[in-house]
């Protein structure tokens, strides 16, 4: 009786693959004809596939139409811009939100977003906003002071009932709840007036930034918990779904008060691996992706069907030293290291993407000083140095280097190798050594003689670096102690007139530079954004935040 | 054999207990503080201590243990610490996602790997036996991460008739049901839907399949090897019944059962470890959440994935065990 069974068994399953096969090899006959060009196949197949399945929601009328895919190695963690803390989350958000600030497209400058314009009172406290008239959340609710102050109320007052989570950024940028903002006021329907407690020189930058967009309060209050899967602000995109780990989908929102984008749909897919992501964009079923391999770069700048899109110099990458280790206490051996350094030498190993810097700003920034020399490579020098410093045979020290890849230091084992050759050079013998980065960054603070480091503001304003850096004498930035410096990056930080702050973070970059407080070495890009060809109107931020609103396809 | 899968999940109980206590105290052995991650490149000292102390890590490793299975008792898998989601929900989102793969990938390595042991069997060092097992050993061989970015640069890019990655297009319509995007297509009759998702199964789960399938094939064949050389085959072919008959009503029945015991474990094994499918294909399965949750030291994420996966693995070592039975009837679990 039994081995009939079996057979049966066996044979079933056969059948269902044979069937699988089948459903899977004629399908794609099916969809093939419909592709024309090999470049655009992709993009149009899965439309045509739409259409033919079900009605879409989004909107009857052409303005361009289509669908733009981006790809990134990770997935949002939330799409609520008042939680955003990681890089991820923000290049969701900021196609569906908007603040009272905006930077404009491709720059690191500050222009007005839901703000037509402001006016800041003398002492830097009170900060009047006049609201854009006519713009409406994507759920319908209109705009205005109140919104604004249902926001700020959110993020500041730990007792208001719409303030669930963590508000990580305005705690760290404000300094806790409520911080320094003591009030928000409504004055009509569309003024609103902040008050803060002391001056503020970053407040416009900050609140450019993700976690400041403003969204619906309708939205907020139907359903706190969940806000953050289901956002809804006033950008030119609005929400439409996300799959987690997979995709969030957005579409044009048709009441937008400004230019209309020109994609129905907006999608921001994650492809962890960069090879299959570079493979996604080749066989044209993304349109653009984030973080290529170095060597993907120099495949794409060969190939007609791609564009390369180079984000701005704007994180630096620098070796650090405890100033209160001897001999590193010798502004002449801090020179003496900056000179043996061989930067042009380390250039092959990022691959085009960095130059030799000099400071803690790059150029991108309004904060760099362009009268600093660059920092010659100078081995003799460095000897010299050494010798009048009392060590004309050189000396022997630790040199810990990063166990993880950033862009100002993408292969740190190796940038490390080259420099401690560089160093031995002129006679100083480092043992190199590497710990896990979490680690790494706990132990810089005190155990650490010498190491490198880096970083990059993650706001349109340079204190977010160099106030960190300059601003206090800390174990971790290396006990660097100029109060001359401190009182300059504190003056700069409670001004809000950037030209005068300008001013001041340049005096401080003279300063820093002649005491070699910490060695510069790269100002490295943002990183690079590949492309299908077609693709304009992309322009890239050095904050890793692109805006999809202003993207078209031109063949 | 009730009895006995009663007793088998007793059993269950210490071997889960053991997985637990190995894992936890491991993964914080590996160097790397979950707090300094989540700080950022610009944290404080403070603001790390400040981290840890909510995440509850700066307490004891054997308080937090405890307090750890205690709230797995009461069903609790806890928080990720990088995205505070809970960690079941996470789980059911993305576990039928890696059993679609898991599954499609097995019953093409089962259907193929089967066939192939038994032809090379029957014909034993000819060409054809040649060929399979060269290719079998090939199939074990070569890197996935290689053999899937190949696939979809020569599929997907320079063919284009699969697409390269994610378990459906980005434009295509499916209500969620079960999660099983195959099994949703089919309930909602969303044809075109179904074609794409059978469509973005094919690569991967081909890819998938080919360790398993090659290790099915050899042990298919090693296996009928030896049997033919047992007296009732050789009793069965002296009645002259046809080779096929011999192959397939006797000698295959007790060939089978290393052969099921091997896909049991295989099915664990590629359920639990496609990671690096997972990632290629951009599949949002457990596999690639694990590896990003080890990376990150997402350390709730990883200590119950760990535990489910000892789960699955015991789960199907039971479910072969009570096949034997079936395909044994000496065997008897009492």
């Amino acid at each position: 009786m039994r081995p009939r069974i079996h057979i049966w068994a066996f044979l079933v399953p056969i059948l269902v693959l044979a069937g699988l096969i089948a459903c899977a090899g004629t399908p794609a006959q099916v969809t093939q004809p419909t592709q024309a060009p090999a470049s655009t196949a992709a993009a149009v197949e899965p439309t045509q596939v739409t259409a033919t399945s079900e009605p879409s929601s989004s909107t009857g009328e052409n303005k361009g139409g289509g669908t733009f895919i981006f790809a990134r190695a990770g997935d949002a963690i939330t799409l609520d811009p008042s939680q955003t803390k990681e890089n991820e989350s923000e290049t969701r958000v900021v196609q569906m939100f908007e603040g009272l600030v905006s930077v404009k497209p491709g720059t690191t400058e500050l222009v007005p977003g839901l703000a037509k314009d402001w006016q800041v009172s003398e002492d830097g406290k009170t900060w009047t906003f006049h609201l854009r008239e006519g713009v409406k959340f994507h759920d319908g609710t209109p705009f205005n002071a109140d919104a604004v102050k249902f926001n700020f109320d959110r993020m500041r007052l730990s007792d208001n009932p719409y303030h669930i989570g963590e508000f990580n950024v305005w705690k760290n940028m404000m300094g806790g709840f409520p911080g320094v903002m003591s009030d928000v006021k409504v004055i009509d329907e569309y003024t609103v007036e902040f008050t803060l407690e002391q001056a503020m020189g970053p407040f416009l930058a900050y609140l450019a930034g993700p976690a400041f967009l403003l969204s619906s309060p309708t939205a907020i209050q139907a359903d706190p918990e969940n806000y953050f899967k289901n956002p809804v602000g006033t950008g030119p995109y609005k929400f439409v779904e996300w799959v987690q780990g997979d995709r969030v989908v957005m579409e044009r929102f048709d009441d937008y008060w400004g230019e209309a984008p020109a994609f129905d749909r907006a999608i921001i897919r994650v492809i962890p691996d960069s090879t299959a992501r570079f493979l996604e964009l080749k066989a044209g079923t993304i349109h653009a992706m984030d973080d290529p391999n170095p060597d993907d770069i120099e495949l794409a700048k060969s190939d007609s069907d791609l564009q390369v899109l180079l984000r701005d110099y704007w994180p630096v990458g620098t070796i650090n030293v405890d100033h209160t280790i001897k001999p590193l206490d010798d502004v002449r051996v801090r020179w003496a290291i900056a000179h043996a350094i061989d930067r042009e030498g380390l250039m092959p190993l990022y691959n085009g993407m960095a130059i030799p810097g000099n400071q803690a700003q790059t150029p991108a920034s309004w904060a760099y000083n362009p009268d600093l020399a660059p920092i010659e490579y100078n081995p003799e020098k460095a000897k010299q140095l050494l010798a009048d410093a009392g060590y004309p045979d050189g000396f022997e020290m630790d040199f810990w280097y990063m166990p993880v890849a950033r862009p100002y230091y993408p292969k740190p084992a190796e940038i490390a190798q080259k420099m401690a050759a560089d160093l031995a050079a002129v006679g100083i013998k480092v043992n190199l050594k590497t710990e896990d980065w979490g680690a790494y960054m706990n132990d810089r603070a005190g155990k650490f003689p010498m190491w490198m480091f880096g970083g990059w503001a993650s706001v349109m304003d340079p204190s977010w670096l160099i106030y960190v850096y300059y601003g206090n004498k800390t174990a971790q930035e290396g006990n660097y102690d100029n109060a001359e410096v401190r009182d300059l990056m504190n003056k700069a930080q409670y001004s809000v007139d950037q030209e005068e702050r300008a001013k001041l973070y340049q005096q401080a970059a003279k300063l820093t530079y002649d005491d070699m407080a910490r060695i510069p070495v790269v100002f490295a890009r943002a990183g690079a954004i590949l492309a299908n060809a077609k693709v304009k109107g992309f322009p890239t931020s050095v904050l890793r935040q692109e805006r999809i609103a202003t993207a078209r396809f031109e063949e | 054999m009730l009895k006995f899968i009663i007793g088998r999940l007793i059993e269950m109980v210490p071997v889960l207990i053991g997985i637990s206590i190995l894992v936890f105290f491991f993964i914080h052995l590996i160097p790397g503080d979950p707090a300094a991650i989540i700080a950022g490149d610009f944290a404080t000292p403070e603001s790390i201590a400040d981290i840890r102390s909510n995440l509850g890590l700066d307490e004891p490793l054997p308080v937090q243990y405890f307090r750890y299975m205690g709230r797995l008792l009461r069903g609790d898998m806890g928080r990720s610490i990088h995205t505070s989601n809970p960690i079941a929900q996470e789980l059911l989102q993305r576990l039928p996602a890696s059993i679609e793969l898991a599954v499609s990938a097995m019953l093409i390595a089962i259907l193929i790997g089967i066939p192939a042991g038994i032809v090379s069997a029957m014909r034993r060092s000819s060409i054809l036996d040649t060929l399979t097992m060269t290719g079998a050993l090939i199939g074990v061989s070569v890197p996935i991460y290689v053999l899937g970015l190949v696939a979809v640069w020569f599929f997907a890019v320079q063919l284009r008739i699969l697409p390269p990655g994610s378990r459906i297009g980005p434009d295509i319509e499916l209500q969620n049901i079960t999660g099983f995007f195959v099994l949703d297509s089919i309930l909602t009759r969303n044809w075109n839907a179904l074609v794409d998702v059978l469509k973005h199964l094919v690569i991967p789960a081909v890819v998938l399949c080919t360790v398993p399938m090659a290790i099915i094939a050899r042990i298919t064949r090693s296996s009928l090897l030896e049997v033919f050389s047992q007296d009732y085959v050789r009793t069965a072919r002296g009645k002259g019944l046809s080779e096929t008959r011999v192959v397939i009503r006797h000698a295959l029945k007790n060939g089978m059962l290393p052969v099921i015991t091997i896909i049991g474990l295989q099915f664990g094994v590629i359920l639990s470890g496609a990671v690096l499918t997972e990632t290629i294909f951009s599949w949002p399965g457990i596999g690639r959440w694990v590896y990003e949750a080890i990376q990150k030291r997402d350390y709730p994420i990883v200590q119950g994935m760990t535990l489910f996966i000892g789960f699955v693995f015991v789960m199907s070592s039971l479910i072969v065990d009570a096949f034997y039975t079936w395909l044994d009837p000496r065997v008897r679990y009492d």
